[in-house]
């Protein structure tokens, strides 16, 4: 106690602050669950941000006995400290589904991809009679063009691995089969997928991985913004199998 | 005032200790409350938080790096010997200086300060701060991307964000040409109001060593020692800022915002209320635009567009960490006045 006597407690949390977080970012970014927070297109920035951070916590190390500065210890440290205490007691993962719910319906209307497949993967070719598999590379490309050229997919088969979405404004045998995308960090990741249709929906919980398989074909659906009636293609399910969460839970556009 | 100092002393070490055990016991307070109902919500929230600030800290480190720098090596002589003398010449040069500069709204709030602190013409910092963020290049770029390369929308954002600036600038300038803008009163000195002694408790020409009196030129210690304290003061705003924006997006549902999308007025208030809450980073918010269009009036996009990177709950934070409050509610009634105004326009126009 003698030496802490002597030393600025404010300062002290300052620098154990500053440490922790060039633990914390670098911790992330080895075990890679960074990609739950931020797109890997925008982790460049955080290499110069972390060698800073820690010339910060030496220099503020350093300065621990500096006797001008009195820097108190109150509400503005214990506020540095949140994101540490929520970072070690909720271990990241995907958004949850209570969560996921807020973000609104606009990722299931039509124009959720557009832009976006653009710059993505080609709009991969499936044979006349062989299913449509959507994996994580072409999911963004085919669901424009579901969207764009729904007639000529009436009919195909499709399989797909999805997180089960619920919307009120769906009827009681359908459900959205979702991806969250991520544009930049995980506060911007939107809802987008595919209408399912099966009597079997209420065995499904929201946010449970599933993989669909059925047969495209196209309905009514009222879309509230527009007022107005749309085409909308789905899936008339003919299996759900249970599934692991994929190694990569949102798609990076 | 030997007891006033013992008792400061005590609620420190009280503090102090009670963080740490709270640190160290999170994981195990994590393993009980994420059995509660609400458990969802927090986890939810706590990676919204957590991303925001990861995605912001990197700019704002660069922000009160830069402004750290213009502070102790930028001499004001030479910073107003190189500024347009014209009134709008200068506004306008300012607005545009983005081109050069090309960072988001994280950053700038810093570098604002420690322009205004130099002495740089109010009016020329406000037109800085609300321009940079829209126009250059990286965000004209990825807005040019999201929206499938129609120049006319990155046109758009481009001449209405420097409108917005410029008017805004012009008025406060004109507003605050006599009075002084900045908070006086810092966190860390509450004992002096001249904000050029930094504000952070340490005289200038003391070295990292503590001998008084040597005056001498700024070291690389020094500047990181400054960095370090300017974070301090910034950060804390951030951090509220990204938790009332995380919070919103947890709590308030987004589909009521659908149902307003084609009415003229309502759908611009409703998207500039969205811009306002979500506080996205202006290098990813032309992708989160583009999927409103079609549901959305054309004006409540553009709207959008333009007020989101100008104002927002953290830059709003941020702002009042570093402006009066006075200050900071005449910028925000300028600016949301005259995005709402243009977006109104573009409506009437079926832009």
């Amino acid at each position: 106690m003698g030496l802490l006597r002597r030393l600025s407690l404010g300062a002290m949390l300052w620098s154990i602050f500053l440490s922790l977080t060039v633990i914390g970012i670098s911790y992330l970014s080895v075990s890679r669950k960074l990609v739950l927070f931020l797109h890997p297109h925008s982790w460049w920035a955080l290499a110069p941000a972390t060698a800073l951070l820690s010339l910060l916590s030496i220099v503020s190390w350093r300065g621990l006995h500096s006797r001008h500065g009195h820097n108190p210890v109150g509400w503005s440290h214990a506020l540095f400290f949140l994101p540490l205490l929520l970072a070690l007691s909720c271990p990241p993962q995907m958004l949850s589904p209570e969560v996921i719910s807020k973000r609104g319906p606009f990722g299931v209307l039509p124009g959720h991809a557009l832009s976006r497949s653009k710059t993505h993967a080609p709009l991969p070719v499936f044979a006349e009679g062989q299913p449509i598999v959507v994996n994580d590379e072409n999911f963004l490309a085919l669901m424009e063009a579901l969207w764009e050229n729904t007639d000529s997919y009436i009919g195909r088969s499709l399989q797909m691995l999805g997180f089960v979405y619920e919307d009120p404004s769906l009827g009681a045998t359908d459900f959205v089969l979702a991806r969250l995308i991520m544009t930049c960090c995980a506060a911007d990741a939107e809802v987008a997928g595919l209408l399912c249709r099966s009597p079997e929906k209420s065995q499904l919980t929201p946010g449970q991985w599933v993989t669909v398989s059925g047969t495209l074909d196209k309905m009514p659906y009222y879309n509230a913004a527009m007022r107005e009636v749309v085409e909308m293609p789905y899936l008339q399910v003919t299996e759900i199998v249970p599934a692991e969460k994929p190694a990569q839970e949102y798609i990076y556009p | 005032m030997q007891v006033q100092r013992m008792a400061a002393r005590q609620h420190d070490a009280w503090s102090f200790w009670l963080l740490l055990l709270l640190l160290f016991g999170a994981p195990w307070i994590g393993k009980l409350i994420l059995r509660a109902g609400w458990a969802g919500y927090l986890q939810g929230f706590s990676m919204i938080f957590i991303s925001i600030l990861l995605e912001a800290l990197p700019f704002v480190l660069l922000g009160t790096l830069v402004s750290s720098w213009i502070h102790l090596y930028l001499s004001a002589d030479v910073l107003l010997h190189w500024l347009p003398r014209g009134h709008w010449l200068g506004l306008g040069t300012a607005a545009l200086l983005g081109v050069f500069f090309p960072v988001c709204e994280c950053a700038i709030v810093p570098i604002t300060r420690g322009l205004v602190r130099k002495g740089v013409p109010l009016g020329m910092a406000v037109a800085f701060m609300l321009a940079v963020p829209i126009i250059n290049p990286i965000v004209l770029a990825s807005t040019y991307y999201a929206f499938n390369g129609a120049w006319g929308v990155v046109l758009l954002r481009a001449i209405c964000g420097f409108l917005v600036a410029i008017f805004v600038g012009d008025y406060l300038g004109t507003r605050y040409k006599d009075a002084y803008p900045l908070r006086t009163v810092s966190f860390y000195d509450t004992t002096r109001g001249d904000d050029d002694s930094c504000s952070h408790g340490h005289t200038h020409g003391v070295n990292s060593t503590g001998r008084e009196g040597i005056a001498r030129a700024p070291s690389v210690w020094h500047l990181l020692q400054h960095t370090s304290e300017e974070f301090f003061d910034v950060g804390r705003y951030l951090i509220a800022g990204a938790g009332l924006s995380a919070m919103l997006q947890t709590i308030v549902p987004r589909q009521w915002l659908a149902l307003v999308g084609q009415n003229n007025l309502l759908s611009v208030v409703a998207l500039m209320a969205l811009a306002y809450g979500l506080s996205l980073c202006s290098e990813a918010d032309a992708f989160i635009a583009r999927t409103f269009v079609g549901q959305f009036s054309g004006g409540s996009v553009l709207a959008f567009l333009v007020f989101g990177p100008m104002l927002d709950i953290k830059a709003t934070l941020l702002l009042l960490g570093t402006f009066s409050g006075p200050f900071v509610r005449r910028l925000a009634v300028a600016v949301t006045l005259a995005a709402l105004s243009l977006g109104l326009l573009a409506n009437a126009f079926h832009l």
